[in-house]
Protein backbone atom coordinates (compact mmCIF):
# COMPACT_ATOMS: atom_id res chain seq x y z
CA UNK A 1 0.00 0.00 0.00
CA UNK A 2 1.48 3.27 -1.00
CA UNK A 3 1.28 6.23 1.01
CA UNK A 4 -1.28 8.37 -1.54
CA UNK A 5 -3.43 5.32 -1.22
CA UNK A 6 -3.11 5.77 3.00
CA UNK A 7 -3.72 9.46 3.46
CA UNK A 8 -6.87 11.01 2.87
CA UNK A 9 -6.65 14.41 -0.24
CA UNK A 10 -5.64 17.69 1.19
CA UNK A 11 -9.73 18.53 0.06
CA UNK A 12 -11.02 15.50 1.98
CA UNK A 13 -9.49 16.38 4.65
CA UNK A 14 -10.57 19.98 4.30
CA UNK A 15 -14.56 18.51 4.19
CA UNK A 16 -13.59 16.41 7.23
CA UNK A 17 -12.75 19.01 9.44
CA UNK A 18 -15.81 20.64 8.37
CA UNK A 19 -17.90 17.56 9.57
CA UNK A 20 -16.08 17.48 12.26
CA UNK A 21 -16.94 20.98 13.76
CA UNK A 22 -20.19 20.64 12.36
CA UNK A 23 -20.75 17.22 14.55
CA UNK A 24 -19.78 19.34 17.40
CA UNK A 25 -22.56 22.12 16.58
CA UNK A 26 -25.45 19.72 15.53
CA UNK A 27 -24.48 18.05 19.52
CA UNK A 28 -24.45 21.31 21.04
CA UNK A 29 -27.34 21.92 19.63
CA UNK A 30 -29.04 19.06 20.48
CA UNK A 31 -28.01 19.31 23.95
CA UNK A 32 -30.09 22.78 23.55
CA UNK A 33 -32.78 21.12 21.99
CA UNK A 34 -33.45 19.05 25.24
CA UNK A 35 -32.85 21.47 27.49
CA UNK A 36 -35.17 23.61 26.06
CA UNK A 37 -37.52 20.50 26.08
CA UNK A 38 -36.95 20.03 29.38
CA UNK A 39 -38.20 23.74 30.79
CA UNK A 40 -41.27 23.62 28.31
CA UNK A 41 -42.21 19.88 29.38
CA UNK A 42 -42.04 20.64 33.63
CA UNK A 43 -43.77 23.74 32.55
CA UNK A 44 -46.14 22.41 31.04
CA UNK A 45 -46.69 19.65 33.81
CA UNK A 46 -47.03 22.50 36.25
CA UNK A 47 -49.90 24.26 33.96
CA UNK A 48 -51.79 20.65 33.91
CA UNK A 49 -51.59 20.97 37.58
CA UNK A 50 -52.91 24.25 38.05
CA UNK A 51 -55.72 22.82 36.15
CA UNK A 52 -56.40 19.83 37.80
CA UNK A 53 -56.92 21.82 40.77
CA UNK A 54 -59.20 24.78 38.97
CA UNK A 55 -61.05 21.36 38.21
CA UNK A 56 -61.27 20.47 42.11
CA UNK A 57 -62.19 24.41 42.99
CA UNK A 58 -64.88 23.76 40.00
CA UNK A 59 -66.28 20.33 42.08
CA UNK A 60 -65.79 22.31 45.12
CA UNK A 61 -68.50 24.90 43.76
CA UNK A 62 -70.50 22.15 42.99
CA UNK A 63 -71.07 21.02 46.76
CA UNK A 64 -71.13 24.79 47.63
CA UNK A 65 -74.49 25.36 44.95
CA UNK A 66 -76.14 22.23 46.40
CA UNK A 67 -75.75 23.44 49.65
CA UNK A 68 -77.16 26.92 48.66
CA UNK A 69 -80.04 25.15 47.10
CA UNK A 70 -80.78 23.24 50.03
CA UNK A 71 -80.84 26.37 52.13
CA UNK A 72 -83.01 28.41 49.62
CA UNK A 73 -85.33 25.21 49.22
CA UNK A 74 -85.50 25.82 53.78
CA UNK A 75 -86.12 29.40 53.30
CA UNK A 76 -88.90 28.92 50.69
CA UNK A 77 -90.73 26.42 53.03
CA UNK A 78 -90.39 28.83 56.20
CA UNK A 79 -91.56 31.89 54.01
CA UNK A 80 -94.57 29.71 52.50
CA UNK A 81 -95.56 29.14 56.22
CA UNK A 82 -95.12 32.60 57.35
CA UNK A 83 -97.27 33.19 54.22
CA UNK A 84 -99.99 31.28 56.02
CA UNK A 85 -99.31 32.55 59.52
CA UNK A 86 -100.38 36.05 57.99
CA UNK A 87 -103.34 34.67 56.08
CA UNK A 88 -104.71 32.90 59.31
CA UNK A 89 -103.82 35.97 61.28
CA UNK A 90 -105.68 37.69 59.12
CA UNK A 91 -108.70 35.68 58.34
CA UNK A 92 -108.97 35.55 62.95
CA UNK A 93 -109.66 39.50 62.21
CA UNK A 94 -111.69 38.75 59.14
CA UNK A 95 -114.22 36.63 61.77
CA UNK A 96 -113.91 39.32 64.38
CA UNK A 97 -115.26 42.07 61.68
CA UNK A 98 -115.18 45.94 61.53
CA UNK A 99 -113.62 47.60 62.84
CA UNK A 100 -112.18 46.11 65.36
CA UNK A 101 -110.77 43.01 63.26
CA UNK A 102 -109.82 45.71 60.55
CA UNK A 103 -106.17 46.29 61.95
CA UNK A 104 -105.24 42.94 61.98
CA UNK A 105 -106.24 42.36 58.35
CA UNK A 106 -104.15 45.28 56.89
CA UNK A 107 -101.47 44.14 58.97
CA UNK A 108 -101.96 40.93 57.80
CA UNK A 109 -102.59 42.00 53.78
CA UNK A 110 -99.18 43.82 54.56
CA UNK A 111 -96.86 41.00 55.93
CA UNK A 112 -98.44 38.69 52.82
CA UNK A 113 -97.14 41.76 50.09
CA UNK A 114 -93.37 41.61 52.20
CA UNK A 115 -93.62 38.05 51.92
CA UNK A 116 -94.40 37.45 48.46
CA UNK A 117 -91.36 39.78 47.54
CA UNK A 118 -89.80 37.42 49.32
CA UNK A 119 -90.57 34.44 47.50
CA UNK A 120 -90.39 36.17 44.24
CA UNK A 121 -86.71 37.09 45.68
CA UNK A 122 -86.15 33.63 46.33
CA UNK A 123 -87.48 32.73 42.78
CA UNK A 124 -85.08 34.92 41.05
CA UNK A 125 -82.31 33.20 43.43
CA UNK A 126 -82.79 29.84 41.91
CA UNK A 127 -82.77 31.03 38.64
CA UNK A 128 -79.42 33.03 39.23
CA UNK A 129 -77.95 29.81 40.39
CA UNK A 130 -79.40 27.26 37.82
CA UNK A 131 -77.53 29.97 35.74
CA UNK A 132 -74.45 30.17 37.27
CA UNK A 133 -74.73 25.82 37.43
CA UNK A 134 -74.80 25.43 34.16
CA UNK A 135 -71.78 28.30 33.42
CA UNK A 136 -70.01 25.92 36.28
CA UNK A 137 -70.46 22.40 34.10
CA UNK A 138 -69.29 23.88 30.86
CA UNK A 139 -66.23 25.67 32.59
CA UNK A 140 -65.38 22.46 34.42
CA UNK A 141 -65.95 20.37 30.84
CA UNK A 142 -63.63 22.91 29.33
CA UNK A 143 -61.23 22.37 32.08
CA UNK A 144 -61.17 18.76 31.84
CA UNK A 145 -60.28 18.94 28.20
CA UNK A 146 -57.85 21.27 28.83
CA UNK A 147 -56.21 18.98 31.32
CA UNK A 148 -56.48 16.07 29.30
CA UNK A 149 -54.81 17.95 25.58
CA UNK A 150 -51.90 19.27 28.61
CA UNK A 151 -51.09 15.78 29.82
CA UNK A 152 -50.77 14.59 26.03
CA UNK A 153 -48.87 17.43 24.83
CA UNK A 154 -46.70 16.67 27.75
CA UNK A 155 -46.35 13.31 27.15
CA UNK A 156 -45.32 14.14 23.54
CA UNK A 157 -42.30 16.49 24.92
CA UNK A 158 -41.48 13.78 27.07
CA UNK A 159 -41.12 11.05 23.86
CA UNK A 160 -39.17 14.21 22.24
CA UNK A 161 -36.90 14.71 25.10
CA UNK A 162 -35.71 10.94 24.95
CA UNK A 163 -35.23 10.91 21.50
CA UNK A 164 -33.00 14.15 21.37
CA UNK A 165 -30.99 12.67 24.36
CA UNK A 166 -30.35 9.37 21.82
CA UNK A 167 -29.44 11.88 18.91
CA UNK A 168 -26.74 13.49 21.02
CA UNK A 169 -25.62 10.41 22.32
CA UNK A 170 -25.33 9.11 18.76
CA UNK A 171 -23.94 12.27 17.63
CA UNK A 172 -21.18 12.26 20.33
CA UNK A 173 -20.15 8.80 18.91
CA UNK A 174 -20.40 9.83 15.73
CA UNK A 175 -17.60 12.34 16.24
CA UNK A 176 -15.49 10.31 18.07
CA UNK A 177 -15.76 7.24 15.33
CA UNK A 178 -15.23 10.10 12.92
CA UNK A 179 -12.13 11.41 14.18
CA UNK A 180 -10.61 8.15 15.17
CA UNK A 181 -11.35 7.08 11.49
CA UNK A 182 -10.65 10.28 9.24
CA UNK A 183 -6.86 9.96 9.57
CA UNK A 184 -6.42 7.10 7.59
CA UNK A 185 -9.51 6.14 5.29
CA UNK A 186 -10.80 8.74 2.91
CA UNK A 187 -13.27 7.02 1.42
CA UNK A 188 -14.88 6.30 5.27
CA UNK A 189 -13.85 9.88 5.67
CA UNK A 190 -16.86 10.66 3.01
CA UNK A 191 -19.42 7.79 4.11
CA UNK A 192 -18.63 9.31 7.38
CA UNK A 193 -19.61 13.50 5.81
CA UNK A 194 -22.94 11.53 4.46
CA UNK A 195 -23.98 10.00 7.53
CA UNK A 196 -23.28 13.54 9.61
CA UNK A 197 -25.58 15.18 7.12
CA UNK A 198 -28.73 12.97 7.76
CA UNK A 199 -28.07 13.36 11.38
CA UNK A 200 -27.90 17.17 11.14
CA UNK A 201 -30.85 16.71 9.40
CA UNK A 202 -32.42 14.94 12.55
CA UNK A 203 -31.63 17.35 14.49
CA UNK A 204 -32.89 20.49 12.44
CA UNK A 205 -35.75 18.71 12.62
CA UNK A 206 -35.78 18.44 16.39
CA UNK A 207 -34.97 22.17 17.04
CA UNK A 208 -38.19 23.06 14.55
CA UNK A 209 -39.78 21.05 17.09
CA UNK A 210 -38.38 22.76 20.10
CA UNK A 211 -39.46 25.98 18.73
CA UNK A 212 -43.01 24.27 18.11
CA UNK A 213 -43.44 23.33 21.66
CA UNK A 214 -43.04 26.74 23.82
CA UNK A 215 -45.57 28.71 20.92
CA UNK A 216 -48.16 25.50 21.83
CA UNK A 217 -47.43 25.97 25.60
CA UNK A 218 -48.17 29.65 25.40
CA UNK A 219 -51.36 29.48 23.19
CA UNK A 220 -52.63 27.30 25.79
CA UNK A 221 -52.06 29.74 28.54
CA UNK A 222 -53.80 32.24 26.69
CA UNK A 223 -56.58 29.73 26.27
CA UNK A 224 -56.45 29.01 29.86
CA UNK A 225 -56.12 32.43 31.26
CA UNK A 226 -60.06 33.87 31.39
CA UNK A 227 -60.69 30.17 32.22
CA UNK A 228 -59.01 29.96 35.10
CA UNK A 229 -60.00 33.60 36.30
CA UNK A 230 -63.46 31.72 36.45
CA UNK A 231 -62.52 29.68 39.00
CA UNK A 232 -61.86 30.99 42.74
CA UNK A 233 -58.73 29.35 44.29
CA UNK A 234 -58.78 27.60 47.58
CA UNK A 235 -58.30 30.71 49.79
CA UNK A 236 -61.69 32.07 47.95
CA UNK A 237 -59.59 34.63 45.68
CA UNK A 238 -59.99 34.70 41.97
CA UNK B 1 -123.16 48.61 50.49
CA UNK B 2 -122.38 45.51 53.63
CA UNK B 3 -119.35 44.47 53.65
CA UNK B 4 -118.36 40.57 53.85
CA UNK B 5 -115.39 39.65 55.49
CA UNK B 6 -113.43 36.50 54.27
CA UNK B 7 -110.74 34.56 52.39
CA UNK B 8 -110.13 35.14 48.50
CA UNK B 9 -108.80 31.79 46.79
CA UNK B 10 -107.41 30.72 43.35
CA UNK B 11 -109.00 27.20 42.34
CA UNK B 12 -107.23 26.60 38.98
CA UNK B 13 -106.95 30.33 37.77
CA UNK B 14 -110.12 31.48 38.73
CA UNK B 15 -110.97 33.60 41.91
CA UNK B 16 -113.18 32.64 44.73
CA UNK B 17 -114.57 33.85 47.76
CA UNK B 18 -115.03 32.23 50.93
CA UNK B 19 -116.97 34.08 54.00
CA UNK B 20 -114.30 34.16 56.98
CA UNK B 21 -117.68 32.10 59.65
CA UNK B 22 -116.65 28.97 56.46
CA UNK B 23 -112.65 29.60 56.10
CA UNK B 24 -111.63 28.54 59.70
CA UNK B 25 -106.84 28.33 58.70
CA UNK B 26 -104.83 27.45 56.71
CA UNK B 27 -102.63 24.59 57.02
CA UNK B 28 -99.26 23.32 55.11
CA UNK B 29 -100.86 20.18 53.15
CA UNK B 30 -100.48 17.20 55.37
CA UNK B 31 -100.34 13.80 54.61
CA UNK B 32 -103.27 12.48 52.89
CA UNK B 33 -104.75 8.99 53.10
CA UNK B 34 -106.64 7.59 50.37
CA UNK B 35 -109.79 5.27 52.23
CA UNK B 36 -109.79 1.58 50.69
CA UNK B 37 -112.63 0.66 48.08
CA UNK B 38 -113.41 5.13 48.43
CA UNK B 39 -112.30 7.69 46.40
CA UNK B 40 -112.58 9.69 49.59
CA UNK B 41 -109.49 11.06 51.33
CA UNK B 42 -108.58 12.05 54.84
CA UNK B 43 -105.79 13.74 57.02
CA UNK B 44 -105.29 14.05 60.53
CA UNK B 45 -104.82 18.30 61.39
CA UNK B 46 -104.48 19.13 64.93
CA UNK B 47 -105.21 15.52 66.19
CA UNK B 48 -108.76 15.02 64.40
CA UNK B 49 -109.34 12.90 61.96
CA UNK B 50 -110.71 14.98 58.87
CA UNK B 51 -112.57 14.36 55.29
CA UNK B 52 -110.71 16.28 52.27
CA UNK B 53 -112.29 17.47 49.38
CA UNK B 54 -110.07 17.87 46.47
CA UNK B 55 -110.78 20.91 44.24
CA UNK B 56 -108.01 20.93 42.12
CA UNK B 57 -104.14 20.16 42.13
CA UNK B 58 -102.25 19.87 44.87
CA UNK B 59 -101.15 23.25 46.06
CA UNK B 60 -99.34 22.46 49.45
CA UNK B 61 -101.63 24.05 51.26
CA UNK B 62 -104.91 22.62 52.80
CA UNK B 63 -107.79 24.96 54.07
CA UNK B 64 -110.06 23.92 56.71
CA UNK B 65 -113.69 25.18 56.74
CA UNK B 66 -116.57 24.86 59.25
CA UNK B 67 -119.39 23.58 57.28
CA UNK B 68 -123.09 22.02 58.35
CA UNK B 69 -121.32 21.93 61.94
CA UNK B 70 -118.34 19.30 60.74
CA UNK B 71 -115.15 20.60 59.55
CA UNK B 72 -113.80 19.71 56.28
CA UNK B 73 -111.24 20.22 54.67
CA UNK B 74 -110.04 21.34 51.11
CA UNK B 75 -107.16 21.02 49.18
CA UNK B 76 -105.95 22.12 45.37
CA UNK B 77 -107.04 26.02 46.69
CA UNK B 78 -104.39 28.31 46.72
CA UNK B 79 -105.15 31.64 49.28
CA UNK B 80 -104.60 34.57 48.13
CA UNK B 81 -105.61 37.31 50.58
CA UNK B 82 -108.38 38.03 53.22
CA UNK B 83 -110.02 41.22 53.80
CA UNK B 84 -113.49 42.64 53.53
CA UNK B 85 -115.05 43.50 50.16
CA UNK B 86 -118.56 44.98 49.36
CA UNK B 87 -121.49 41.80 49.46
CA UNK B 88 -122.68 41.43 45.65
CA UNK B 89 -125.61 38.89 44.71
CA UNK B 90 -122.93 35.89 43.97
CA UNK B 91 -120.40 36.78 46.25
CA UNK B 92 -118.02 40.08 46.68
CA UNK B 93 -117.25 42.65 44.43
CA UNK B 94 -113.24 43.73 44.14
CA UNK B 95 -112.34 46.43 41.76
CA UNK B 96 -115.83 46.15 40.00
CA UNK B 97 -115.15 42.57 39.09
CA UNK B 98 -117.69 39.75 40.88
CA UNK B 99 -115.99 37.23 42.15
CA UNK B 100 -118.50 34.59 43.24
CA UNK B 101 -118.51 32.59 47.05
CA UNK B 102 -117.00 28.71 46.59
CA UNK B 103 -119.92 26.51 46.43
CA UNK B 104 -119.22 24.23 49.23
CA UNK B 105 -122.68 22.10 48.62
CA UNK B 106 -121.99 21.46 44.97
CA UNK B 107 -118.40 20.72 46.10
CA UNK B 108 -119.64 18.24 48.62
CA UNK B 109 -122.58 16.80 46.16
CA UNK B 110 -119.87 16.14 44.01
CA UNK B 111 -117.78 14.21 46.24
CA UNK B 112 -120.58 12.07 47.82
CA UNK B 113 -121.55 11.22 43.72
CA UNK B 114 -117.65 10.41 42.88
CA UNK B 115 -118.09 7.48 45.52
CA UNK B 116 -118.07 4.40 43.28
CA UNK B 117 -120.13 1.45 44.16
CA UNK B 118 -118.50 -0.98 46.69
CA UNK B 119 -116.56 -3.39 44.12
CA UNK B 120 -116.41 -7.19 45.25
CA UNK B 121 -114.73 -8.35 48.27
CA UNK B 122 -115.33 -4.93 49.91
CA UNK B 123 -116.29 -5.42 53.71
Amino acid sequence: MTDSEIKPSPRAAVHGARLLAALAAAQTAAGHTNSEQHTARGALDRQRRELEFAHESGQKLSTRSRDVRNSLHVLRESVDRAKLSALNAGLEGARLGEPVGKALVVMSDEQRNLLARALDAMDEHSALLGEVDRDRDRCLAALAQMSDEARQASLALNRAEQQGKLTAALLHELRQDFAEQFAGDAEAARIMAETAGHVRNAASSLLELTQRAPLGVEALRELLGPLLALVPSEDGNR
Amino acid sequence: MAQRAGLLVRRGGELAFLPAHVARSLVPLPRLSKIPWDSAQMTLVGGEVLAVLELGEPSGELLLCEFDGQTVALSGLRADRVGFWPASESGVQIDGVSVPTLDLNAALRDFRSDRPASPLGAP
